[in-house]
């Protein structure tokens, strides 16, 4: 054989394989790893779902309004405009015109009309707010819808941006509705259409469920919804940390959740992986003290343990520095919350002195309960805060429990201590406030996580509640939260230890993910290179 | 024979009712309340509660609006009822195959188990079949090379089987042919580009044969082998154990040596007069080893992101999703006990000496 017909061979060789390398790479896949089995149905947003659920609905469907990232604010989406009355009991939505379904129909106010139907008087959602609220619902012409709500109803747009209110198909709800299911809910076990960017093709599950980019997406908003810049998107639910991470070195993964420190550390040493934090604006934890029960009375004995936890060594030696130190009880980036707000320290000889004065000078004997479902860390604080208590003279017995009996505990009021993490909602501070009332409130209902706040001042905290629920302005809700943030703080019945960062690891060719302040990941904003 | 088996099915089905009693009354006396959780999952919805309420105070209502919202929520699940009244309309409607409905996947309690049993079956029966193989097979070089090298390691190998957690196991197996030898996938039943075969069993492997579907044939059993080895080798030092005892101390007796004595080939003298005399306490142990491998396979489950029941059970019982809990260990029970029955059936066909009634 002769050079040249050698080197021809070569050449048509190298043709044939980089087409077929391009055609390879034609379609840009991201796979995504899972931790949980699903509660809830995954693919119908309208039953308000669970945490798993989060991640899915906003791929698949869209609401009238959203969080903008880029913005910070609430923004319309599916509704290019709202007008709320002045007492915020009347609001009136403009549906954006020339959005298409995924099944090629198209959006207007009647589909928004007919969705709100299927949430209230359907599959009825017990967590949608709008459920509570008995809201008529009117078409005023082809793009217009009003709602008008007997009491006035300030928070809505927050409310709105949660997932629940995703718009679906009613042509594909009506296709597929049988007289004992009205509402297709057996159809939407293992299907869904919406108008968001990506189009469900397959579900598998407890195993995968896999995306396609929608070709006729309307194109959202920057900072909201945006088209994708890869072809497709594959959830895995691994529900293995150690499994998760392997799949992650051999590059199986892109990205993974719940990763927890150990391996975390390991991972970020590979130079094909990296971690990234995301601090959340609705969750953070706490060291809880039930004040109204001895000697957690005492607002001195309160203060003493606030000023004897080493913060220092919770977020920096145990947390490794990726939690954010607290200022005030409020996350960062609620409404309302203060940058400048009092940030707990510890000095030691003060917190003795306390409890001096308390009358506690010999300490006392009491327990510490948490539970490590609520977080990783909590087991390793109580010992640090085991130690810390030790040095005022407080013997701690370390409680480890399950969630459940931990809610338990609080809900009869038998608890002590606590570690918890609180997670609040939409992040509309309004949930945050629930948080602090006083038993004493008329408002006050033991299921939910307060903080037994002891505060003599119930009357001015229940009033401030309040307006924060009935005041639409931005302003005005923010000074209110803020004031009723500083009278808790004052109270040393609840000591914040930091605000959550959720980490997550990657392959490092992947760019662009946000998981944003309000735990809405943006798997459509990623983008894979090379 | 037949009277037999209609007694012991009496008793099964006693056994049933009797394991569910006592799992709903203590997921019902455990503390915490699912229906708290379900509040808390969906993000903490609960605040608008509480804005319902503000708004019921407002207009001079008994201040009770949250608490009744949640009263509501449970006397929708029935759980505003006394335990005994739920226990009794539960027991009633088993009979119906209605398992009552998941707090936490909101669907059918007896059609989730429906979705999940298939795969952990499928895990389970092959390493029930691989432990009795693989178990006996290592006994039986274990007894024809009684005091050599090859004995002493099949019984250390079997201990070790018996010693470590199938779990443990699990991820050093991923480790070396996942993550270093690539030669296996690090889990699920099937690969994501392939269609699972045709449901007829709801086991891959023998819905893929049936269905002649031999791309699902070769990506489901390529997906099995790690994880039903990992739950595999507790079963095999178990069988091996019980089989090297046995097998030896039948060895010992005088027909067998009368077979010796007679001429016959070694393997015949061990398979048909050592072996067959050697089964009863084997098939004991099979019976044992599968509800040990069930048990097993939770976790194992878990590492190889396979889709069964036992992440379900695990997830129910961390939210005291007490129908889900309940239905699991009921379905559990039943399997467990009609498998203990068809082994004490099969003691008949072994030895025919053994004669029920």
């Amino acid at each position: 054989m002769t050079m040249r017909k050698l080197l021809s061979i070569a050449v048509v060789l190298t043709a044939v394989l980089s087409f077929a390398a391009l055609s390879a790479a034609a379609e840009v896949v991201v796979t995504y790893g899972r931790t949980s089995v699903e509660p809830g149905d995954p693919l119908d947003c309208h039953f308000g779902g669970g945490a798993a659920s989060y991640q899915n609905y906003p791929l698949i469907y869209e609401g009238l309004v959203g969080y903008n990232n880029i913005t910070n604010r609430i923004e319309g989406l599916l509704a290019s405009s709202w007008e709320a009355s002045e007492d915020s009991r009347v609001w009136t939505f403009h549906v954006r015109q020339g959005i298409k379904f995924h099944d090629g129909t198209d959006l207007n106010a009647e589909a928004v009309r007919f969705n709100f139907e299927r949430m209230i008087t359907g599959v009825i959602n017990d967590m949608a707010q709008v459920n509570y609220a008995d809201p008529t619902i009117e078409v005023l012409d082809e793009y217009t819808i009003r709602l008008s709500f007997p009491e006035p109803f300030a928070t809505l747009p927050t409310e709105l941006t949660y997932n629940t209110y995703g718009v679906m198909s009613p042509t594909f709800i009506k296709t597929n509705a049988t007289p004992s299911d009205p509402w297709a809910v057996q159809a939407l076990r293992s299907r869904a259409v919406g108008t968001g960017p990506f189009v469900l093709v397959e579900y598998r599950p407890n195993e995968s469920m896999t995306f396609q980019k929608f070709a006729g997406y309307w194109g959202g908003v920057p900072g909201m919804r945006t088209s994708p810049k890869y072809d497709k998107l594959i959830m895995r639910i691994i529900p293995d940390a150690t499994t998760r991470a392997l799949m992650l070195e051999t590059g199986e993964l892109d990205i993974a959740e719940g990763i927890p420190t150990d391996l975390r550390n390991k991972l970020a040493k590979n130079p094909n992986l990296k971690v990234e934090y995301y601090p959340q604006a609705n969750a953070c934890s706490y060291l809880m003290m039930n004040g109204t029960k001895a000697p957690f009375d005492n607002f001195k004995v309160r203060q003493a343990i606030a000023y004897a936890i080493d913060y220092n060594a919770i977020l920096q030696d145990l947390e490794g520095g990726h939690q954010q130190p607290m200022h005030g009880g409020m996350p960062q980036g609620m409404l309302g919350a203060d940058p400048n707000g009092v940030t707990f320290h510890r000095d030691l000889a003060l917190a003795k002195t306390l409890m001096a004065e308390a009358g506690y000078a010999k300490g006392f004997k009491t327990s510490l309960a948490f539970s490590d479902q609520r977080w990783a860390g909590f087991p390793a604080i109580a010992e640090v805060v085991q130690a810390n208590l030790a040095e005022i003279g407080i013997d701690l017995e370390l409680q480890a429990m399950t969630f459940t009996a931990q809610k338990d505990l609080r809900t009869n009021n038998t608890h002590l201590l606590d570690l918890y993490t609180v997670s609040f909602g939409t992040g509309d501070p309004s949930s945050w406030a629930r948080s602090v009332r006083h038993p004493s409130d008329p408002i006050f209902d033991p299921y939910y996580e307060y903080w037994w706040a002891t505060n003599p001042n119930v009357a001015l905290t229940t009033d401030l509640e309040e307006q924060g629920l009935v005041v639409a302005d931005p302003d005005k809700r923010a000074a209110i939260y803020r004031q009723l943030d500083q009278l808790a703080m004052a109270d040393f019945a609840v000591v914040p230890l930091f605000q959550i960062s959720t980490p997550y690891v990657m392959r490092s060719n992947i760019y662009g993910y946000v998981f944003d302040h309000w735990c809405r990941g943006r798997l459509w904003q990623i983008e894979k290179r090379g | 024979m037949t009277r037999f088996v209609i007694r012991r099915i009496f008793a099964l089905f006693l056994v049933v009712v009797a394991g569910t009693v006592v799992m709903f009354v203590i997921t019902h006396l455990a503390p915490g309340d699912p229906i708290l959780l379900l509040v808390e999952s969906s993000q903490a919805k609960a605040y608008n509660i509480s804005a319902a309420r503000a708004a019921s105070i407002e207009r001079g209502e008994a201040a009770s609006g949250g608490l009744q919202a949640i009263q509501d929520i449970k006397a929708r699940w029935g759980l505003d009822k006394p335990i005994y009244v739920q226990l009794g309309i539960y027991l009633k409607n088993i009979f119906t195959f209605d398992l009552g409905k998941s707090i936490l996947t909101q669907r059918s309690v007896a059609g989730d188990i429906a979705r999940y049993l298939p795969a952990t079956l499928e895990l389970t029966l092959i390493g029930v079949l691989g432990s009795a193989f693989l178990g006996i097979a290592a006994a039986l070089v274990s007894v024809v090379y009684k005091g050599r090298l090859i004995d002493h390691a099949t019984r250390v190998f079997a201990l070790l089987g018996v010693s470590t957690p199938a779990f443990v196991l699990a991820l050093l197996l991923l480790l070396a042919f996942y993550l270093n030898l690539r030669w296996f996938p690090s889990g699920g039943r099937i690969a994501l580009g392939i269609a699972p075969p045709k449901t007829i069993t709801g086991l891959y492997l023998v819905d893929s044969l049936l269905t002649g579907n031999w791309v699902a044939l070769q990506s489901s059993f390529i997906h099995l082998v790690l994880p039903s080895f990992a739950i595999m080798f507790g079963g095999i030092g178990r069988v091996a154990r019980i089989a090297r005892a046995s097998l030896l101390n039948v060895a010992k007796q005088d027909f067998v040596t009368v077979g010796r004595a007679k001429g016959l080939p070694e393997i015949v003298v061990l398979l048909r007069y050592t072996l067959r005399n050697s089964l009863i306490p084997i098939l004991a142990t099979l019976g044992v080893v599968f509800g040990y491998l069930m048990g097993g396979s939770i976790l194992t489950e878990t590492v190889f992101s396979w889709p069964g029941m036992g992440r379900y059970i695990v997830q129910s019982a961390i939210t005291l999703d007490y129908k889900a809990v309940t239905g699991c260990a009921l379905v559990i029970t039943f399997i467990y006990g009609l498998v203990n029955l068809l082994v004490d059936v099969s003691y008949a066909y072994v030895d025919p000496r053994i004669v029920y009634d």
